[in-house]
């Protein structure tokens, strides 16, 4: 079963290769857990009830006799948490699998229903391959309990694969048939059918090392009864090492046949590199000395030296001043942030430099942050709490500053700074793993990108890529369609796009009224699509609630992604011209953010994408979402319906340099043609949001860095 | 500043766990070249990283020499302390660059400061890990008049999500007067954390005025302990 894994981003990396750079940074190492060959909390093969650190990013990769398993889990809240895994399984000659190796991925959501106490263990309730094929379908209640300071003890019942050996006991009968296409939830087999006991123990001599062994309930009975697979014994042992990062080594002798091994790593987005980040300090506020706030000797006069120092100052900070009004006793700066990914730092860095600039009756500092010529919002701050509060905790400056809607309050732009030019020509590198016929392909080459502002609210922008090498276009796979072919001629668009014109478009950025905020873009707006893409924004700047509105009017694009248009006529269908979709996004406040997008998918195709993501205040957020349109499961094809695991990166908060970019990894179903949207360039909210009061209040923190 | 620069060579003080962590980045960044700021903050940080391979790594804990402190002192008009990081293994001299009532703000040559008030921390900035801010409680009181006592104090950094963490503490400062001629006190305060298990001990040499003439603070979690000594008033 092929998954794509996509980054949108110039330095876009393996997410192997991102875990692998961040496990250093996993913290507290020993209250890490040992992993089985699952990737979840365990011993060999079988579960325990032992729960990782709260988000935990945990990948593991576990391979013994035909089987080999790399899963990611995540540790969603302090007692929840889900893993998406995928798997090879060699001499297994089923459906679907390639030369005798079959590929499958799998869901798990194990929770904690008992804190380990004194007297009672901890106890864990799994759900494992609950959404998949149902392959490694099983589900489980374990208990595990410390008796002595390393030494711990499991036991637990299990049905599904894990009521295989030996069972004892049968709930019901377990349904063979899968529900739709696969891929939605199993939830007539849970708890059902056969059940048997499996059990553990593992010693912690040292905190590098854990001896295991269990006794499992898994019987292996579909690998047996395809292949050359023998399961010898039901007794599995192991031995854990442990670096000092907290990753884990592991090797195992199993099925009383077999040896095996294992390799887990781990991070956690709380405990990212640098706290605070590494970059330099930001300059001191310089109070004004006592009774030259009345000295109004300046107003009158030129106040173009006070453009040049203060622009100069931010641009030192990485920010840019692109306008200023100087009232006796106010001054409104309008800024661009292109270097802080917390705004509240590009905040305070401007006040700060403001305090030692501004005229000293000036009292009131109005900081108006503009993206694109969109006003996002308006920071409100009295200097004399700035002078007062310097060195206090940033709770009490947060509670002074007024957040306010940016509408109509930044200054025009000086006059010379449009058009303004910026290129760039930076390596990349795309890739799709999971293919069956071969797991890992990637593109190399090059990509050249240039935006010319022609004012503050309209951009032109283009990026070209030219490819050097690489196999993404070699796959061959054809696919049985009941919709017009809107997303799987990607091949043909790889292969034929050299080079390639990613996008070409004009964009045009507005503030129709408070609350409200705009954009149209036309040209080649994506790989696949050219068109008219509109957008309004409705996002008060103290609202956790934000409205949105798509409309987008579209042709395909020529295979070649140079200049042509193509018909809208395919093989299965005709392309519509117009999809849309209206969303609402929500940020719970709890560090969990929603968003439900509801219209017209490019098929023509109408329903609903949900989203739910957990948000660090550092950027980091791990999310899934899934999409459901009126496509019949068996029309969509395999995987019944679109869903993905999703992980964004901040590059600030992994390098200790400050950054908006961010390096976003998508793990997809098969890209197909229910339920797919079109990618447009900068969509709003994400401009927004990081500018208003809720987002801005969660990274306070950073405001006097 | 100038002087500083000479002494120093623009080098800054890190620790080694920035440093790793850096390292540990360096494959994350895949970078080219161009105009305007999408570039320049990749270069920026492509230049960050491979600063810190190239160099930076090796010559981490760095040491300031008698003859550059000497130096320094001669040619200074502005307020002048010696810093050493205990955890980096490194030693700076900071000069001061600005106040903002009793604080004062000393800088290294490469943008990073530490803010204190006669002497006690308040602050550090681009150090990496670091302290954002302090209540004192009542022990300016207790280092002017010389005497002990208790105190109650918080510390503030942000962890790594960049979220706000506050520590309190309760001190008890002691006091012994350690010279006669001239006039020295040997001020310690031994902090434990409200309902928490971090435990520290600053130790501060006061003179006759009450003035801190050199320290051992702790700087918070990350930071650890840094002396201070104060060169020139």
């Amino acid at each position: 079963m092929p998954i794509r894994l996509t980054s949108r981003n110039a330095c876009a990396l393996p997410l192997v290769t991102v875990m692998a750079c961040l496990g250093t940074t996993a913290g507290h190492a020993e209250d890490i857990p040992s992993f089985n060959m699952y990737g979840t909390p365990g011993l060999v093969d079988m579960p325990n009830a032992r729960v990782a650190p709260d988000a935990t990013l945990s990948t593991t990769f576990a391979g013994a006799g035909n089987q080999f398993r790399s899963t990611l889990t995540f540790q969603i809240t302090p007692r929840l948490s889900g893993s998406f895994r995928y798997s090879s399984i060699s001499d297994f000659p089923v459906t679907g699998s390639v030369d005798g190796v079959y590929y499958d991925r799998s869901f798990d959501l194990r929770y904690q229903l008992l804190k380990e106490s004194q007297y009672l263990p901890s106890v864990v309730v799994g759900l494992q391959d609950f959404i998949g094929t149902g392959l490694y379908g099983a589900e489980y209640l374990v208990a595990t309990k410390e008796l002595f300071p390393g030494l711990e003890v499991t036991g637990g019942v299990g049905w599904g694969r894990l009521g295989s050996y030996d069972s004892f006991a049968s709930t019901g009968e377990r349904p063979a048939e899968l529900l739709g296409s696969g891929g939605i939830p199993t939830y007539d087999r849970w708890f059902r059918g056969d059940v048997a006991g499996f059990a553990g123990v593992s010693y912690s001599p040292t905190q590098q090392l854990t001896f295991k062994a269990e006794y499992s309930s898994d019987a292996y009975l579909q690998e047996a009864a395809q292949g050359s697979f023998e399961h010898d014994s039901p007794f599995n042992f192991g031995v854990d090492y442990r670096f000092r990062s907290g990753a884990q080594l592991s090797l195992y002798h199993t099925y009383g046949n077999e040896f095996g091994a294992q390799f887990t790593i781990h991070t956690n987005p709380r405990k990212s590199s640098i706290p605070g980040g590494a970059e330099s300090a930001p300059v001191p506020v310089a109070p004004r000395a006592p009774g030259a706030a009345a000295d109004l000797g300046w107003v009158g006069q030129s106040t173009d030296g006070y453009r040049t120092t203060l622009a100069k100052a931010m641009q030192t900070d990485g920010l840019i001043l692109e306008g200023l009004k100087l009232e006796p006793t106010r001054a409104y700066v309008r800024m661009r942030n292109t270097t802080y990914g917390l705004v509240p730092q590009a905040i305070g860095r401007t006040a700060r430099s403001m305090t030692r600039i501004m005229p000293a009756s000036v009292e009131t500092f109005v900081i108006v942050p503009v993206q694109n010529g969109m006003e996002l919002s308006a920071v409100t701050l009295q200097r004399s709490d700035l002078e007062a509060l310097e060195h206090e905790d940033n709770a009490e400056m947060l509670a002074r500053a007024q957040i306010l809607d940016g509408f109509g309050l930044a200054p025009a732009a000086f006059e010379g700074q449009y058009p303004q030019f910026s290129w760039s020509l930076s390596p990349y590198l795309q890739f799709s793993m999971f293919d069956p016929d071969s797991p890992l392909r990637a593109d190399v080459g090059l990509r050249a990108k240039a935006q010319v502002r022609l004012s503050p609210n309209l951009i032109a922008s283009g990026s070209v890529t030219k490819k050097l090498g690489g196999n993404l276009s070699d796959t061959d796979r054809v696919d049985d369609d009941a919709l017009p072919l809107v997303r799987t001629e990607k091949a043909r668009y790889s292969a034929e796009g050299d080079p390639a014109i990613e996008h070409l478009t004009l964009s045009h950025y507005g503030r129709p009224g408070k609350n409200l905020y705009s954009r149209v873009t036309v040209g080649y707006l994506e790989e696949m699509y050219a068109g008219v893409s509109g957008e309004v924004l409705w996002k008060p700047v103290g609202s956790r609630l934000a409205l949105g509105a798509e409309l987008n009017y579209v042709k395909p694009r020529d295979f070649d992604q140079l200049f042509g248009l193509r018909s809208s006529e395919t093989r299965t269908g005709t392309i519509p011209d117009f999809n849309g979709h209206i969303s609402a996004y929500y940020a719970f406040g709890n560090g969990f953010h929603g968003q439900l997008d509801v219209g017209r998918y490019l098929a023509g195709d109408y329903g609903a994408t949900v989203s739910l993501d957990r948000e660090f205040k550092n950027g980091w957020r791990v999310g899934a979402y899934a999409t459901f349109t009126d496509v019949p499961f068996e029309d969509f094809g395999e995987g019944s319906f679109d869903k993905g695991i999703r992980i964004s990166i901040p590059i600030g908060a992994v390098t200790g340099q400050p950054s908006t970019s961010r390096n976003d990894l998508v793990i997809q179903s098969l890209t197909r043609d229910g339920g797919a949207r079109l990618n447009v360039n900068d969509r709003l909210y994400e401009q927004v949001r990081g500018y208003h009061e809720p987002d801005m209040a969660r990274t306070w923190g950073k405001f006097w860095r | 500043m100038s002087v500083i620069k000479q002494v120093l060579g623009g080098k800054s003080i890190a620790s080694p766990k920035a440093l790793a962590a850096m390292l540990g980045t360096v494959a994350m960044v895949l970078t080219g070249c161009g105009s305007g700021t999408e570039a320049d903050q990749n270069r920026k940080i492509t230049k960050q990283v491979l600063g810190t391979l190239k160099g930076g790594g090796k010559s981490a804990p760095s040491q300031v020499t008698q003859e550059q402190v000497q130096q320094a002192v001669a040619t200074s008009t502005q307020p002048l302390i010696l810093v050493n990081l205990e955890k980096a293994k490194s030693s700076t001299l900071l000069v001061e660059i600005g106040r903002n009532g009793p604080v004062q703000a000393f800088a290294t040559s490469a943008r990073q400061t530490i803010s204190l008030q006669n002497g006690m921390a308040r602050g550090t900035r681009g150090l990496g890990g670091d302290l954002m801010s302090v209540d004192l409680g009542g022990l300016p009181q207790l280092i002017a008049s010389k005497s002990g006592g208790t105190v109650q104090r918080e510390i503030r950094v942000l962890d790594g999500e960049d979220a706000t963490l506050r520590l309190g503490f309760s001190c008890s400062v002691t006091s012994t007067r350690s010279s006669h001629k001239p006039v020295l006190y040997q001020m310690t305060e031994s902090c434990q954390q409200s309902g928490g298990s971090i435990q520290f001990t600053n130790s501060y040499t006061v003179n006759g005025a009450g003035t801190v003439l050199k320290s051992r603070q702790w700087f918070g979690p990350h930071l650890d302990y840094i002396a201070v000594q104060h060169l020139k008033f």
